[in-house]
């Protein structure tokens, strides 16, 4: 047989395992103009001007490092900011070049940062077709666990990222086994030892409860960091109607307690309307023992915290305060709460009602304990979204968002620590991360 | 064709372009994306190289003179997809330490369907340099003349002549040192 024809068999026999392909995505937009003959020097002038402007950032570059070498004298150090003990230094943040916040944006990538200098440590960028979308983050500070979807699959791969700040490659992803089997989840936590992943998402029931939305499904997963193996799985059994986790615009607040012996999620239970519309409903942290035999969500599990209501200020509810916002699960089981408020150009009620603040209620009681921290400012809108805790909730890194009263400028938004009733914002995290507001997007 | 008015598709108009490039996805995608598969080894990097191609193809379909020559500019665009993939799975793998990488993964299916022989095969192609692969791809695979090779290749015709004897001698080669 000639090496040609083993070349032709083998390249058919390749050939032929490709029998479907997916139909063509094209763009909404129209295609773009016919270029005319005159612009033409666009193509050569572009690359040349790219060209003069390195050669320019490298003449100047050469010229600062020769400057510095002419003045000696002594080093100092700049000093990073003050943080208390026990905050986790480094962080990973899920962002995407367009600015969108969603799981179809393309591109998007994982930031590596120091939240103490403000540096980057490194920049994952996921392989063509795939996009990162979410993050985890055991209680070490250097393992996290990244979200990923395949564009060709429509499928959820996870990948263990560990750091090793100061050597050559401080940031390596490894696959890990899990079996993908879902396009999205709407929320992830990596327990304090790195061993095991928590999964939880909604699905569509496929049954109906009358008239209005169709109810849903959530279901829980724990998977093994090591082998993949899926170590229990939890759903919700018979029809709740809109009862739920609260998805993926605030995620499910999924946390690890008590190590990895509970796990707490947000859940919001629904009484019914008119015509299927819920009427109110209760927001809620409960918690499941991961150590318990059984599979239904809602029997396994209990209610810890029964957080203060959504209040509306005007009947279409463009106008709300939201006391509690963003549950965060110290390991201790102390929840501690954001809050969020909306009002319009002109008034300032519903701050007044509801001052942005950072509130901890106990998960044995559900009594409220400490206010961690508040804003007795005149505002417009406030959004205060805690992202991480320490072990006995003294301590929360948070996004805050804040539209002051008469100010002019766009609303303040910044990722910073609240400690000793002061928020001191932590430097140079990634402005689409903090604008996107996605829990499950940035993790300490 | 335009169901309402049974005219042929004005090219020059969006909806034009839309079907045009539709129609070409229909007729050539399936090929495009085995030609890939085989540079590749991965269909889902082959797809999204194709996809890729189309899109381009859409963005430049007004400005491109000479609509006919629309498959050899979607060959050239896939070959240069394929080979920036290559080059760039390879450094993120090496950076990243990536295990194992897509195109190592192959199902119990796809193994039984190419044979442990046609896979050494297809392993020693793709240990060529990148030239000489894509010119007896075209060349063994797809059947393409020098000069139809020397145009999706972008290179003159002795290139495709040069690289491809190499390309056979070196597989030659390394196909019998594993035996």
């Amino acid at each position: 047989v000639s090496i040609d024809d083993r070349i032709r068999t083998a390249t058919e026999a390749t050939a032929a395992t490709v029998r479907e392909i997916r139909p063509l995505e094209l763009p909404a937009e129209l295609p773009a103009r016919v270029r005319r003959r005159g612009d033409r020097w666009i193509r050569w002038g572009t690359p040349l001007a790219a060209a003069a402007l390195v050669m320019g950032v490298a003449l100047i570059l050469v010229a600062l490092r020769q400057m510095a070498a002419l003045q000696p004298g002594p080093v100092t150090s700049t000093s990073a900011p003050t943080v208390p003990a026990g905050i986790p230094r480094y962080y990973v943040a899920v962002v995407n070049d367009t600015g969108a916040g969603h799981v179809a944006a393309p591109w998007t990538k994982a930031v590596v940062g120091d939240d103490q200098t403000g540096r980057t440590v490194a920049v994952l960028n996921p392989a063509a077709g795939q996009n990162f979308y979410g993050v985890a983050a055991a209680a070490d500070d250097r393992t996290f666990v990244v979200e990923n979807f395949a564009n060709s699959t429509q499928l959820t791969t996870w990948y263990l990222l560990r750091l090793t700040p100061g050597a050559a490659h401080p940031a390596q992803l490894t696959k890990l086994p899990i079996r993908p089997e879902r396009p999205s989840v709407d929320g992830v936590a990596l327990s304090p030892d790195g061993r095991e992943l928590a999964v939880m998402w909604l699905d569509a029931s496929g049954q109906t409860a009358g008239p209005g939305p169709q109810p849903m499904v959530t279901s829980l997963k724990v998977y093994s960091v090591s082998s993949g193996a899926v170590l229990h799985t939890w759903t919700t059994k018979g029809i709740l109607g809109n009862d739920r986790i609260t998805g993926w615009v605030s995620g499910s607040a999924l946390t690890w307690v008590d190590g990895d012996r509970r796990l707490d999620f947000q859940w919001v239970a629904t009484t019914g309307g008119a015509g299927g519309t819920p009427q109110s409903w209760t927001d809620t942290v409960r918690t499941i023992d991961v150590t318990a035999p059984g599979g239904d969500l809602l029997a396994g599990s209990r209610v810890a915290v029964q957080v203060p209501e959504f209040v509306a200020a005007d009947k279409t509810r463009t106008r709300y305060s939201e006391p509690c916002v963003g549950e965060v699960t110290a390991s201790d089981g102390t929840v501690v709460c954001g809050s969020a408020s909306l009002g319009n150009k002109s008034s300032d009620e519903v701050c007044s009602t509801v001052p942005p603040s950072f509130v901890t209620y106990s998960g044995t009681t559900g009594k409220q304990l400490k206010v961690l921290g508040q804003w007795h400012g005149q505002c417009l809108q406030a959004r205060a979204v805690p992202v991480w805790t320490d072990p006995g909730g003294r301590h929360v890194i948070a996004f805050l968002l804040l539209s002051e009263k008469g100010s002019k400028t766009s609303p303040t938004e910044k990722v910073g620590l609240v400690a000793d009733g002061k928020f001191t914002p932590l430097p140079n995290l990634p402005a689409v991360a903090v604008a996107n507001l996605l829990r499950d997007r940035l993790a300490f | 064709v335009d169901y309402l008015t049974g005219a042929p598709p004005d090219p020059r108009t969006p909806h034009g372009t839309r079907q045009r490039i539709t129609a070409l996805y229909q007729e050539h995608a399936l090929s495009l994306v085995k030609l890939a598969k085989v540079m590749l080894g991965d269909q889902a990097a082959a797809e999204d190289i194709v996809q890729d191609a189309f899109l381009a193809l859409y963005r430049r379909w007004p400005a491109l003179e000479d609509h006919d020559r629309a498959v050899g500019y979607l060959r050239a665009s896939v070959l240069n997809g394929c080979r920036t993939a290559y080059r760039g799975r390879t450094r993120r793998d090496r950076a990243l330490r990536l295990v194992p990488a897509a195109a190592d993964i192959v199902s119990a299916e796809e193994s039984a369907l190419i044979g442990e022989a046609n896979r050494a095969v297809m392993a020693a192609l793709r240990a060529l340099p990148a030239r000489q692969r894509e010119a007896v791809v075209l060349r063994c695979y797809l059947d393409l003349s020098e000069d139809q090779a020397a145009q999706a290749m972008q290179v003159s015709r002795g290139t495709v002549k040069s690289a491809t004897s190499r390309g056979r001698a070196a597989l030659a080669r390394m196909l019998k040192e594993d035996q």
